[in-house]
């Protein structure tokens, strides 16, 4: 979990699925989380939650800028950026702030997503006003040299190696598959980056990078926890308010034209020994009905041994081992990001077979819900279970700010953390049959069979 | 190779010449920080019940650990342990497989197994008004299996499959040979599974280490969220009340054997474009007092992003990105373990650097900057940690679990507060092994070869595990 963690805090993201209530009796519905969201004068957005439990406070800044508009000779810069931030400021020099905060007993982290990349230090209370000042720091001025900058290539280029190169499958279902299934460059490339474009950043570029994106209006302060919003308020206004808005580039067109017929790949593993299948649907647009009747269907679709694909391929058929699946799958959740998303499931299946017999099975498990719906009765299970989830990954701590910085920032609305569940509530079994005719078919499909090449034995 | 970290060519980005507050704020008083007071009753057959309220988010933490993992698999049978925990969710005497699932998924929650050296846990998280249905679910599993046969034989090609796909992940092999060069014959070396191994395990094997390990005098619950404590106390009486006590078969547990010199195990994986690295030595259980010391030195050298090694392999020279050490303490014995990922032109630099910076903490110790900041860090971050209901309940089944002092985690802070410097450079001097070490790399020998020359006595293995010719 060192900074900058494409990867790193990948694994245990999945689905954050909320939960919903019925009708009726709201099952775990008392519970809401207190919101404030104000602007400063230099478009600055800040949100606070209070939580008085333990005195601890979160302090998140998250930037509109993620991998999918980064420079196109560039690849993965967004996430070199990313760890230059750790680089120094204008008063903090190279890794004093993770000194900084180590040294007055928090955490930290950051980390480069699909249309955002986000910084956070967990921290005593008692230490809120340094972690403000620490991040002003560096939104403010950054501080690089081209030593720095080299260090950091070279450790990106190692991140890179530990996580895709020298891995196993090589993260094909959430760094390939993207790269597959769309065609606008913005989507389709690859974000963790190419080792000869990582090196070939300048100082030149990570400037530039700056000047255009960190701006206070292109971003949004979150801090939870043991403090005031009065507190708040007054010490984002001293540190960050002084730092001016800058005009921002408009956004370029990331829309992904509709696929219009199934696209299938099989790519050879030097590494692996044994096979695994990762096909993903393109996903309707975030918050609207689709979408929603689309989260539920997740959890009675992947989430755990309940769920009807582990019952169809590990149970039933018996021709797998494993299998995963999620919105924004190994990125995030069903609600951080702000552009085309696939709905992407990973299988690891017996070496006798190949992907295509996976495919069918899963084919037979989603024509059953596309022919005979799913039961009130799963309805309301899925709604329960998404709350349950939802409520753990919003009890505090990173879950809930990073959940408020992405609904202030591709919102405008943090305060919608406690009306999700009932957008999902309302969701009916109709609506998830007819979610799954419309979007879980073949021609929306894209699947790489990754399959064992000699290699590691 | 060294890069001097000098700034002279730094220039600063401003966007603007809006005044900056420059000097750095600083830290408030410490706020007090207290869990709330613990339920514990020992019922008549001897389960423990821990009861902790923390509400937060209406949602419930319910744990059942049985006190055997996997040091009590026969060596032959590594892997036991692990699997009766997987086969006794598959079924009791009143639910399907199917129903258990089903049921727990619609309270909010998924049932899972977690196996270590020592334990076997049964966890469940899920909406708190669902606390007592959680409870006797789990309590029907553990007390109740039926243990069927057709779904010991899917969970066993599942776990086989795993076995072999687990071998080409450089960091598993390099954790796998580590364990076993480090405890040789002592039961701690029993990790995982082998195709062998998980052949020779069938129900009837099952079905006897669930008799004589899934007893209540050998297990405890732990039950963290927005819950009323004494309620769930009756709870605990009425659904594990009439669960029989048993006698529990205890591994005997050896001396570990000691390691002499730098024994270098090196894995051969072709096609490697890193070498993972695996070293260390022994260090100490769980449960010694010593613990306090050895964390804080562990945090200086390796064990903190803020660390020693981070500084110098990550920060200075970029050799990799991922680089710690870790401290593990079993009931019986314990080590600490320094890993990394660097890339093949780096790994003797990478190896003599970090021999480098135990044999400074061994001589030297730790500044008084050093060792203030890294007090203030675990401190930090120990409320941090137990804020939620998942951290708190994984605090507590550790307490349980390795017989700590009942006040641990109220009293972690003072106890870390209380080490002297003294007692971090012995720590250090004593239990950083450095002559002594065990040293796995996982790579492509013919890559890295004239970089290890001053090894002299190397183990080659191949990722099955068996010894091999050096390879060409």
């Amino acid at each position: 979990m060192r900074t900058c963690a494409l990867a790193a805090c990948l694994a245990a993201l999945t689905t954050v699925a909320p939960g919903a209530q019925t009708s009726a009796p709201s099952i775990g519905s008392s519970f809401s989380v207190p919101v404030v969201y104000r602007k400063l004068p230099n478009g600055l957005r800040v949100v606070v939650s209070e939580n008085h439990a333990a005195p601890i406070v979160v302090v998140e800044v998250m930037y509109r800028i993620g991998f999918r508009v980064e420079p196109q000779n560039r690849t993965g810069f967004a996430h070199l950026f990313e760890h230059m931030m750790f680089q120094g400021s204008e008063h903090v020099s190279k890794f004093e702030h993770v000194r900084i905060v180590n040294e007055n007993g928090g955490d930290l982290n950051g980390s480069t997503r699909f249309d955002h990349t986000n910084y956070f230090e967990t921290m005593p209370s008692n230490a809120l006003e340094l972690a403000l000042w620490l991040e002003a720091d560096r939104m403010r001025a950054l501080k690089i040299t081209p030593e720095t900058l080299k260090n950091q290539q070279d450790v990106v280029s190692e991140e890179v190696r530990v996580n895709v190169l020298n891995q196993p499958y090589g993260a094909f279902e959430w760094l390939g598959l993207p790269q597959k299934a769309n065609t606008n460059w913005y989507n389709a490339h690859n974000f963790y980056g190419d080792l000869t474009d990582l090196q070939a950043a300048t100082l030149d570029d990570v400037k530039k990078f700056f000047d255009t994106y960190y701006a206070p209006n292109n971003a949004v302060l979150v801090v939870t926890g043991d403090t005031t919003v009065d507190e708040v308020m007054r010490l984002a206004e001293k540190h960050f308010g002084s730092i001016p808005s800058r005009p921002l580039p408009p956004r370029p067109d990331i829309s992904e034209p509709p696929q219009t017929a199934e696209k299938t790949f099989t790519e050879g593993d030097k590494l692996a020994r044994t096979p695994a299948v990762a096909f993903g649907y393109h996903l309707p647009e975030r918050m609207t009905r689709d979408f929603f009747a689309l989260s539920l269907l997740d959890p009675l679709l992947v989430s755990d041994e309940s769920a009807k694909l582990y019952q169809a391929l590990i149970k039933e058929n018996q021709i797998a081992s494993n299998v995963t699946g999620g919105f924004n799958y190994g990125l995030g959740n069903n609600f951080d990001y702000n552009g085309p998303m696939l709905y992407t499931f990973r299988v690891d299946y017996r070496p006798d077979l190949k992907g295509v017999d996976v495919l069918k099975v899963v084919d037979k498990v989603i024509n059953a819900v596309q022919e005979h719906g799913i039961t009130e009765d799963e309805l309301k299970q899925a709604k329960v279970n998404f709350r349950s989830l939802f409520l753990e990954n919003i009890e505090g701590g990173f879950g809930r700010s990073d959940l408020l910085a992405a609904l202030a920032l591709y919102d405008d609305d943090p305060n919608r953390i406690n009306t999700i569940l009932s957008e999902l509530d309302k969701v009916t079994t109709v609506e998830v049959r007819d979610a799954a005719r419309k979007w879980l078919v073949p021609a929306n499909r894209t699947s790489i069979d990754r399959r064992p090449e000699g290699g590691t034995r | 190779m060294m890069r001097a970290t000098t700034f002279t060519l730094a220039f600063v980005f401003v966007a603007s010449i809006a005044p900056a507050q420059t000097d750095r704020p600083a830290v408030g008083p410490d706020r007090p920080f207290q869990l709330a007071p613990r339920v514990e009753r020992t019922l008549a057959n001897g389960l423990r019940v821990i009861v902790t309220r923390q509400a937060v988010v209406p949602k419930v933490s319910v744990t059942l650990t049985v006190l055997s993992g996997y040091s009590s698999d026969p060596a032959s049978l590594t892997g036991l342990a692990a699997l009766t925990a997987d086969v006794v969710q598959e079924g009791t005497k009143t639910r399907t497989s199917k129903e258990i699932r089903r049921q727990v998924f619609g309270m909010g929650g998924s049932l899972s197994a977690g196996v270590s050296q020592d334990y076997s846990s049964l966890s469940v998280r899920g909406l708190s008004e669902f606390a007592p249905q959680l409870i006797e679910l789990v309590a029907d599993v553990a007390m109740n299996p039926t243990l069927p046969a057709d779904e010991i034989a899917i969970l066993k090609q599942q776990r086989l499959q795993n076995v072999v796909q687990q071998k080409a992940s450089p960091q598993f092999l390099a954790n796998r040979q580590f364990r076993r060069a480090l405890f040789g014959d002592h039961p701690y070396a029993r990790t995982s599974e082998t195709e062998a191994t998980l052949g020779a395990i069938d129900r009837a094997k099952i079905e006897a280490f669930h008799r004589a390990h899934y007893r209540p005098n050998n297990a405890f619950l732990l039950v963290v969220g927005a819950v009323d404590p004494e309620a769930i106390v009756a709870v605990a009486e009425k659904t594990l009340g009439s669960w029989a006590r048993g006698d529990i078969p205890r591994p005997s547990f050896p001396a570990p054997p000691s390691i002499s010199g730098r024994k270098l195990y090196f894995i051969q994986r072709p096609n490697s474009i890193q070498s993972s690295i695996a070293l260390g030595n022994f260090a100490i259980k769980r449960g010694d007092p010593r613990w306090y010391e050895l964390t804080l030195a562990n945090a200086i050298y390796g064990g903190a992003f803020n660390s020693r090694i981070v500084r110098n392999i990550r920060e200075e020279k970029g050799y990799t990105y991922s680089p710690g050490s870790a401290l593990t303490g079993f009931a019986n014995a314990g080590f600490y373990r320094f890993s990394a990922d660097v890339r093949n032109e780096v790994t003797s630099a990478t190896l003599a650097e970090v021999f480098k910076e135990i044999d400074k903490m061994r001589a030297d110790g730790a500044t008084g900057q050093e060792l203030q900041g890294a007090k203030s860090y675990l401190r930090g971050i120990f409320p941090i940690q137990t804020s939620s209901q998942s951290g708190l309940a994984s605090t507590l089944n550790n307490v349980y679990i390795f017989g700590l002092p009942k006040d641990y985690a109220e009293t972690f802070g003072a106890r870390i507060a209380a080490v002297s410097p003294d007692q971090v450079k012995s720590a250090a001097s004593t239990l950083l092994g450095s002559q002594n070490s065990v040293i796995t790399i996982v790579g492509d020998w013919t890559k890295v070869k004239d970089q290890l020359a001053e090894f002299k006595d190397v183990t080659f293995l191949d990722t099955d595990g068996k010894t091999i010719p050096q390879p060409q």
